[in-house]
């Protein structure tokens, strides 16, 4: 066995319930290795980091440590081995010091006589956190004082905290600003000298370029290619991501932003608190238009702000509907008066997981099916649902089927179904094609085409640009809350011009 | 030495409360509780209930309000001295003999919790009928203590239990992996179980050290009492309704002090506040509407606490979007 | 794209045979409580020597399982939204009270007795509602709160005499006849909201995901409220019947009902966190085994004050065989 490797996995397997997250995937890390991840939403890249992590277990397959048989049972367990990762999410427990927060699960080492010995835990905390080069950061303080951004290096602390010979980063700088960022490149740059290997997880392909000197790409849970520094390009990444090219039309054929001047809805000067202040935006009839930026920059946020999810603490959000003004400042006045929301979090926010596709279905539409004394029949209830199914070609047994069993891309069909059924005039889509599949993607673009010339307004939010670039008639680019630029819709545009006002 | 000053004065904050309270109710009642013996029972009344609060605390901790803790109290009592009368084993055959019944129960209870995986509320819901039951199959006339052993939950035996007990649940919550492992589950369980904390060896061990501290609890319910009867139908919540009420001030006033003395106040409050409510003049069988009451305005606000700063920090954010808007429209 | 092709045959394998497994779940979880209600019949008959059968018993049976049916229809809709209510045994208990008073204190008429006596408990749960839905306090504990608060009043009204209410005066209200057409008319009013209108609908929707209800234009507050009201209003309909079956108002008036609901709603396979799969029917098969299990065991001869610890069995029981343990560990 070649002892250059540090990681390598054979055939490894996953399946979450009918959904297949991995099929025999071989990876080979060597030291000194910066390896890239890639590929869509859904495409197996996290399931993978989980497993090596052990914060998942593998169906069937191998994985070798150093030459020998690695079976992490925990995150815990992986660290011992020299394997830690650092998640996307936030993973820092609030009500605890940083020290603690360094040290959860370990700290039965810092015991004398079965007490804890804090000097000695707060000095070894100061260090590691010097370490990583955030010597700001103290064991002492509390983790609620601490920003977002710090919180993740406490993270990162975290995951330092046994010197491990692979580190995997997990989507992390996306959320991250420069200072955080730069931490984790010099990070990154210490384990390569040392000879140590990375697993480098991220959407923003340029970054990768930078970052990595290898990049393999997933898709479907399938290895397509391993690319090195010679043949690494943006296009053959993408390309290879998405699996076919990008010509066509995959998203919308025409480039004339046309849209009529009739204004839907407008939201006149509207604050968040903490994410933006006095956003102005007009949505016509017919018009789809695309917000964009990072993550945090405030977009979601304003995506609620219109569908009156969350209050704004100025202006106000006006609906023009059948000439009539309508202030929208809850979510019945939005969907009583044709407005939809797809929310980014499908899971917990679009659906009931735990319930049929016919309910689901018809839960928008209860107030239009009641008549006379507000009865509903279980026979019209589902003739409506029956026809959303088939007009939306949900792949299911019948509407009886629970949501819970469908697979990403129906799921998202069942929560379009479900607004389409209310004949909705102004959609908010938030990440509408977030973990869902190619072909069910090429299915949504084509919907949200036809609804443009069906004379709706949409509203679509989104973190992929070219999602953004190839739907959207105008672009308006958020950073930080505040309005970067707004773009209308050319072909001449490329994905570098905005990138620009993003980061 | 500024860590020492803030913690000092974080505990002076926390103690003000039950004195505040006892100087209002004091003024209107014209004096009636300004003396050392209403002080003396008001403080003697708390000892009881702050330690029954430890071991709701630790339950919350991990957000279980644990229910039967009530009817474990009585278990402890009824079970522990009918067994101690039976094999004239004395006094220290009853201490040892109410904590072991509690320890079991509150370790059943941990056992069951991890078993089943059913909401901890719901299980202790059906705990509390079934401890309820128990003591009536094996001593079903209840207990009775002989006057001479009474002696513990008068001052200063009492005193000297809650000062241990203090002690001893400070030093479990703060200074070993015990307590920060509980603390780390309380805060996210979902991250303690990635970093590898063994969330059910915890849980359980958290029932354990419960049961300990509701054995101790059990011990004074004797020595105060005298005589008890069984429990019925649900009667054992009252048992626990002063140490329910105090759990959830004392983890208002944790903001400012370590709970051990958090709760010891906050319990101390209701206290000084029923006793007080008599001396204005409120009829005795009006003392649980009125902690009812004012229990529900307790977790109101308990439940609500962050709420006026979110709104004050909204209303300071959206004065600055308006004097950003007009200096824009100047400009 | 192919290797879903691939593996579609292995795929579809795997699905039916999931699907088989549902289905045998769904049929187990539809079957048993009506085994546990026959069970119960069978048993009880065979420890009490038919005595269990006997006219007498069942007319008595009928008496009590009147309370709890119609309790359960209210409580269906409270369940379906995923929340609960500890405080109505004792608001039964209060409404009686307040019943018993203004007939026998203040003479009022009995037209404005029933109905005042219906409101109290209304009132009682909208303030529950309103403690969880707008103030955030855990419904589990804040009703636990307002269970001891009703309490206490109840132990005041009562503090001097219990109130001894002259039956005999009012025959209307303890008539077989009218208590049958009472508990089929709110059992089909009950019905028909529950599983035919957006009222039922909505609060299956509730009680699947809230923030998915709110977002499908549900008013999910007014929705609570209105649930409790309805459970409030069911309650006041007992304890009217109940006063005037009884005779008298006491302290124990109205105690045990919130847990002998909870025992319903477990033993009927309402599922404890609302939702989709919430039954109206389970519900009123829950409240009849109940009835059946409280009675039997008190003809057996057992200690009635036993009797809630082997409630409390059964129900740990129930929960551990019926809870969904999806959340594993994290359960807490």
């Amino acid at each position: 066995m070649d002892n250059e490797i540090i990681l390598s996995a054979r055939r490894v397997c996953k399946a979450f319930g009918p959904t297949r997250a991995l099929v025999d995937v071989d990876v080979e890390v060597r030291k000194g290795e910066i390896r890239g991840l890639i590929g869509e939403n859904g495409s197996g890249k996290s399931t993978f980091s989980s497993i090596v992590a052990g914060a998942l277990g593998m169906d069937s397959g191998e994985l070798f440590l150093r030459g020998e048989k690695y079976t992490p049972k925990s995150m815990v367990d992986a660290q011992n081995h020299g394997v830690a990762m650092i998640v996307q999410e936030a993973a820092t427990l609030p009500g605890l010091d940083v020290a603690s927060n360094i040290f959860t699960g370990r700290l039965e080492q810092f015991t004398k006589a079965g007490f804890l010995n804090w000097k000695e835990i707060y000095a070894k905390a100061d260090r590691i956190l010097a370490d990583i080069g955030a010597p700001e950061i103290k064991g002492r303080m509390n983790i609620e004082q601490l920003n977002f951004e710090d919180r993740k290096i406490v993270e990162i602390a975290r995951a330092m905290v046994n010197n491990p010979d692979l580190l995997i980063v997990d989507e992390t700088t996306t959320a991250l600003a420069t200072k955080g960022r730069t931490l984790i490149y010099r990070l990154i740059e210490k384990m390569h000298e040392e000879n140590k290997a990375v697993l480098f997880i991220s959407h923003d392909l340029e970054e990768l370029m930078e970052v990595c000197n290898t990049i393999t790409v997933l898709r479907d849970g399938v290895i397509i290619d391993t690319l090195d520094k010679s043949n690494m390009s943006v296009d053959l990444m993408r390309s290879l991501m998405i699996g076919r090219e990008l010509e066509g039309d995959y998203y919308r054929s025409d480039w004339n932003g046309r849209m009529t001047d009739d204004v839907l809805l407008e939201a006149k000067r509207i604050t968040l608190r903490p994410y933006f202040k006095n956003i102005n935006i007009t949505l016509h009839r017919g018009e789809i238009l695309g917000l964009g930026g990072l993550s945090n920059c405030g977009m979601h946020e304003i995506g609620r702000v219109i569908f009156g999810i969350e209050k704004t603490l100025t202006g106000e959000v006006v609906l023009h509907k059948d000439g009539r003004d309508v202030r929208i400042d809850n979510t019945v006045t939005a969907v009583n008066n044709g407005m939809a929301y797809v929310s980014k979090d499908r899971d917990k926010e679009s659906i009931i997981l735990n319930s049929t596709i016919r309910s689901n279905i018809v839960s928008p539409a209860l107030k239009i099916l009641s008549r006379t004394i507000g009865f509903i029949s279980p026979a019209w209830e589902k003739q409506f649902s029956d026809r959303q199914i088939k007009a939306m070609s949900i792949k299911c047994r019948n509407g009886k089927q629970m949501v819970k069993e469908l697979s990403g891309g129906n799921k998202q069909k069942v929560v379009f179904a479900k607004w389409l059924g209310t004949d909705s005039d102004v959609l908010v889509l938030d990440c509408p094609t977030r973990g869902i599949d190619v072909g069910v993607k090429a299915d949504m673009y084509r919907l949200i085409n036809e609804l443009k010339h069906q004379g709706k307004g949409i509203i679509m939010i989104s973190e992929e640009l070219m999602e953004l670039m190839g739907m959207s008639d105008r672009m308006m680019i958020f950073k930080d809350g505040k309005l970067a630029k707004e773009f209308d819709r050319s072909p001449d545009l490329t994905e570098q011009d905005i990138i620009e006002y993003i980061i | 030495m500024k860590q020492l000053g803030k913690k000092l004065f974080g505990i002076l904050k926390t103690m003000l409360l039950p004195v505040v309270v006892y100087l209002l109710f004091g003024l209107l009642s014209g004096g009636r509780t300004f003396n050392e013996r209403a002080v003396l029972t008001a403080l003697r009344t708390t000892v009881q209930p702050a330690i029954i609060c430890y071991a709701l605390l630790l339950g919350m901790s991990t957000g279980v309000m644990n229910f039967s803790a009530g009817a474990v109290v009585c278990c402890g009592s009824i079970i522990g001295i009918g067994l101690s009368n039976m094999l004239g084993w004395g006094l220290p055959g009853f201490c040892f003999l109410a904590i072991a019944v509690a320890l079991l129960c509150n370790t059943l209870f941990g056992l069951l919790y991890n078993w089943l995986r059913v909401p901890g509320m719901v299980l202790s819901l059906g705990m509390l009928l079934f401890f309820e039951a128990l003591p009536r199959m094996f001593f079903p006339g209840g207990g009775k203590m002989t006057q001479a052993d009474t002696f513990l939950s008068r001052s200063p035996a009492c005193f000297w239990i809650m000062g241990i007990t203090a002690a001893v649940f400070y030093v479990l919550y703060n200074l070993t992996p015990f307590g920060h492992n509980l603390r780390a589950v309380g805060s996210n369980q979902s991250v303690a179980l990635a970093a590898g904390l063994n969330l059910d060896k915890i849980k359980l061990l958290n029932s354990v050290v419960g049961g300990l501290f509701l054995g101790i609890a059990a011990i004074l319910y004797m020595s105060s009492q005298g005589s008890l009867f069984c429990p019925s139908s649900m009667s054992s919540m009252m048992v626990m309704m002063d140490a329910f009420m105090g759990v959830f001030l004392g983890m208002l006033l944790s903001r400012w002090a370590d709970p051990s003395i958090a709760v010891f106040c906050g319990v101390l409050t209701m206290k000084v506040m029923s006793a007080g409510f008599i001396a204005v003049g409120l009829p005795q069988n009006w003392k649980d509407v009125v902690t009812g009451f004012f229990m529900l305005v307790v977790m109101a606000v308990s439940a609500n606490a962050t709420l006026p700063a979110k709104m004050k920090a909204d209303r300071k954010f959206a004065e600055e979007a308006e004097k950003e808007y007009r200096r824009a429209i100047s400009a | 794209m192919s290797t879903v092709s691939k593996n579609s045959a292995e795929n579809l394998e795997i699905q039916a045979r999931l699907d088989r497994k549902a289905a045998r779940k769904n049929v187990f979880d539809m079957v048993i409580p009506y085994v546990g209600l026959i069970f119960c019949l069978v048993f009880f008959s065979i420890v009490t020597n038919g005595l269990f059968l006997s006219s007498k018993n069942l007319m008595n049976m009928i008496e009590q399982c009147f309370t709890l049916v119609i309790i359960a229809v209210g409580a269906s809709f409270v369940y379906a939204q995923g929340n609960m209510d500890f405080s109505i045994g004792s608001a039964c208990g209060v409404a009686q009270m307040v019943g018993g008073l203004l007939l026998l204190k203040l003479n009022f008429p009995i037209y404005i007795v029933i109905p005042v006596m219906i409101l109290v408990p209304v009132a009682s749960c909208l303030l529950v509602s309103l403690i969880s839905a707008v103030f955030h306090v855990p419904v589990f504990i804040g009703s636990m709160c307002i269970r001891s608060l009703l309490a206490g009043l109840l132990t005041i009204g009562v503090a001097k005499a219990e109130l001894i209410i002259p039956i005999s005066d009012y025959p209307v209200l303890s008539n077989d006849a009218v208590k049958i057409i009472t508990l089929i008319a709110v059992i089909g009013i009950g019905m028909y909201f529950f599983h035919f209108h957006r009222v039922g609908k909505w609060a299956k929707l509730i009680g699947g995901n809230q923030v998915t209800a709110a977002q499908a234009g549900v008013r999910v507050k007014n929705q609570i409220f209105l649930a409790y009201a309805i459970l409030g209003a069911c309650v006041g309909i007992t304890a009217v019947f109940t006063m005037f079956r009884t005779g008298t108002v006491s302290a124990q008036s109205g105690s045990g009902i919130e847990f002998s609901m909870m025992l319903a709603i477990v033993l009927g396979g309402f599922p404890m966190s609302g939702g989709e799969k919430s039954r109206m029917v389970s519900a009123i098969v829950g409240a009849v085994t109940v009835t059946m299990l409280t009675n039997g065991l008190a003809l057996w001869g057992i200690d009635p004050n036993i009797i809630g610890g082997i409630k409390g069995v059964i129900f740990v029981v129930i929960i551990a065989l019926t809870y969904d343990r999806s959340a594993g560990k994290l359960v807490s």
